[in-house]
């Protein structure tokens, strides 16, 4: 966090509008920086709407999430959000994927005018932002894991074909105490691939599992009888029926 | 080892003997890549830039004096290449991305509006015109992974046209309607056709009385020239799944009795060019090829597309010699100059190489590229995916290649003349460099 705060204070680029404003001591207090803000990312020869939702969760943390029209984007969730005096700092995690082209980050003053002004970085460039508060926040949280059913736990194999391609899937679920449930997500094909999971859940008996990985991959099912787990895997607009079996110790 | 020696030199004299007069698209009727000129080791200015209006994917040819190309805006131009100065030019009924080939004082180039035209080389009144069965880009179903997957989409990157090879009289060029013409150079009238099963939009080399041209039903064809019959053909990948690793779009160079073509199926193919048989194949690990190698002293020099690499491979075997990461997609064909390299770079870069090491020796980036409208580029001029493609459903991709090519994307292979590197941009300017 002081590392951050250095790199708030050292940061190279502040547009000339935030500066003078800086230069005036602005003291909005940190509450002001909650709700919704709405404004342009001034690119070359093209504005980007921007609608910025920032509030407070129940512990006091600092949540977000981003919409921006233009570019497909709907209440996509806002990380490492940072707020010191006037000046705040956010990640865009998922907008522009990793690295190299992403994560993109806002750096930005809300200023005595009422405005949140400052930088969007992205792909090694940087373009200046103005946003004015139009309302109350509204920040649309990412679906989160949740434990899962007792008789999900254990390792499920199977397989599927999508484009021609036969491909293996292991899976192993896990609960634990007093936190979401985990998954180990395989598929082979040419190669294996040992998927990240982000996201675990059951929900009316239809188990969801998520990774955002060659585009995103996703598999979907309920449990059929005690060792077979029904559904589909899903990867971009393609999805494929697959029917995982339950492995039993001593088998592969 | 001897007969790989003995192929060498025999490779060396045939690309020698095919450097001719930059009269056709890739330098000679074989499509060798290899111009009789040197290109420069330095870059000093931009002696002049002709501005058309639309975008020019065309490779300029030279006759004369005069720098002629296609453009977009459906028109075909003669530009003095002293000066810059327009000469004359003559109006398709649609886009022309092709190169014209000059031949006898006549020029021979094809539009979108499904004609072919002969002009009068100096003038560019029209000599006579023909119909083809009309042009239309490659579809598919799912293209690309463009969603829906149900729905055919035309493919945004199908971006040239076929630039036709005059030889012993008869002009050939490839169509839309997926025929390969032989027309009579002098009157238009047809001597044959031959139809493959989908688009034909690469440009024939001749050789020997031999026709290479691959299509985009995946094979490629050997057709006698003078018979317009089927000598041989080779089958390329499949991708019965999005259709995105299919097709020859690369035109083929040929020399030392191989023919040397790039597919879309991420290869680059050496082909015996008797008889159709595989001499081998180039991996580029599902990155399309649609440069047309260049040929020249037992070396092959082409570029991929999504991967960004030149290479330069051995021509007897295939096996690796150079491996250069670029920034951006590659389609523009790498020129051979003396002992300079001349290759575009679709982010708005025309790059100047040393010959044997492949070292950059010079860049030129367009205007329109350092304007980076929208942010179409990163910082260090890659392509920045994200921000240009914002969705995979309906038109999203088709309009995200079109301001992906705000950059002044290089798709026009340089041509050189007298020290002059010629080629066309994106934002629509014939560029000539000193």
């Amino acid at each position: 966090m002081r590392l951050f705060l250095v790199a708030l204070c050292l940061s190279a680029v502040v547009p000339v509008q935030a500066a003078k404003d800086l230069g005036r001591k602005t003291t909005a207090p940190a509450s002001e920086l909650a709700g919704r803000w709405e404004g342009s990312l001034r690119l070359p020869g093209e504005d980007i709407r921007i609608i910025v939702d920032l509030d407070r969760s129940g512990a006091g943390a600092w949540v977000g999430s981003i919409t921006l029209p233009t570019l497909d984007v709907k209440g996509a969730p806002l990380s490492d959000i940072a707020s010191e005096g006037p000046r705040t700092r956010f990640i865009l995690p998922t907008v522009f994927g990793g690295p190299p082209d992403g994560p993109a980050t806002i750096e930005g003053t809300v200023q005595s005018s009422g405005t949140l002004a400052g930088i969007f970085a992205q792909g090694g460039n940087r373009a200046s932002f103005s946003l004015h508060r139009t309302g109350q926040a509204q920040v649309e949280l990412p679906p989160a894991s949740t434990s899962i059913d007792a008789a999900l736990q254990g390792s499920w194999t199977g397989d599927y074909e999508m484009g021609g391609y036969a491909r293996h899937v292991t899976l192993e679920l896990s609960n634990h105490p007093g936190a979401v449930a985990t998954a180990k997500f395989g598929i082979v094909g040419k190669q294996p691939h040992a998927l990240v999971v982000e996201l675990i859940r059951e929900d009316e008996g239809l188990l969801r599992i998520e990774s955002s990985e060659f585009g995103g991959i996703a598999f979907e099912g309920r449990l059929q009888q005690p060792e077979e787990l029904r559904g589909t895997i899903e990867q971009g607009a393609a999805d494929a029926p697959i029917v995982l079996k339950r492995v039993t110790a001593g088998a592969q | 080892m001897k007969r790989q020696a003995c192929g060498l030199i025999f490779l060396a004299i045939a690309a020698a003997g095919a450097v001719q007069s930059q009269s056709v698209f890739r330098g000679d009727n074989a499509h060798s890549g290899v111009l009789a000129a040197q290109g420069p080791r330095e870059f000093h200015r931009v002696k002049w830039s002709f501005p058309t209006g639309d975008r020019l994917v065309s490779s300029p040819v030279y006759a004369d004096g005069l720098i002629y190309f296609g453009a977009d805006d459906g028109n075909i131009y003669a530009v003095e290449a002293a000066t810059g100065h327009q000469s004359w030019k003559h109006s398709a009924g649609g886009p022309v991305p092709t190169s014209p080939a000059i031949a006898d004082g006549v020029l021979y180039a094809g539009s979108y509006d499904g004609r072919f035209y002969a002009l009068n080389a100096r003038t560019g009144a029209t000599r006579w015109k023909i119909s083809t069965g009309g042009e239309r880009r490659f579809e598919a179903r799912g293209l690309h992974g463009m969603l829906p997957a149900t729905q055919t989409i035309a493919d945004p990157f199908d971006i040239y046209l076929s630039s036709p090879t005059v030889a012993d009289g008869v002009v050939y060029f490839g169509s839309g309607d997926g025929n390969i013409y032989a027309l009579d150079a002098a009157s238009g009238s047809l001597r044959w056709k031959y139809q493959t099963g989908d688009v034909v939009h690469a440009s024939p080399a001749v050789a020997d009385g031999v026709v290479y041209i691959g299509s985009w039903d995946s094979y490629f064809y050997a057709i006698d020239a003078q018979t317009g019959k089927l000598k041989w053909r080779f089958h390329g990948g499949e991708d019965p799944a999005i259709h995105n690793q299919v097709g020859f779009q690369s035109s083929a160079a040929v020399a030392g009795g191989i023919v040397y073509v790039g597919c879309r199926d991420s290869s680059l193919y050496a082909l015996d060019a008797a008889t159709g048989k595989q001499r081998w194949r180039f991996s580029t690990n599902s990155s399309w090829v649609i440069t047309s190698p260049a040929v020249h002293e037992g070396k092959v020099y082409f570029a991929t597309s999504d991967s960004s690499l030149y290479y330069v491979v051995d021509a007897a075997t295939g096996q690796p010699i150079l491996k250069i990461q670029d920034k951006a997609y590659i389609f523009s064909s790498p020129t051979v100059a003396g002992d300079v390299v001349l290759h575009g770079v679709l982010n708005g870069t025309l790059v100047a190489r040393d010959l044997s090491s492949g070292r950059v020796l010079w860049q030129y980036a367009t205007e329109a590229s350092k304007r980076n409208i929208g942010w179409m580029l990163t910082a260090d001029r890659r392509f920045n995916q994200q921000m240009i493609f914002r969705s995979p459903w309906r038109e999203a991709p088709i309009v995200a290649t079109e301001r992906q090519l705000s950059v002044g994307a290089i798709f026009s292979s340089p041509l050189v003349v007298d020290g002059v590197v010629y080629f066309g941009s994106t934002d629509g300017n014939l560029y000539a460099l000193e």
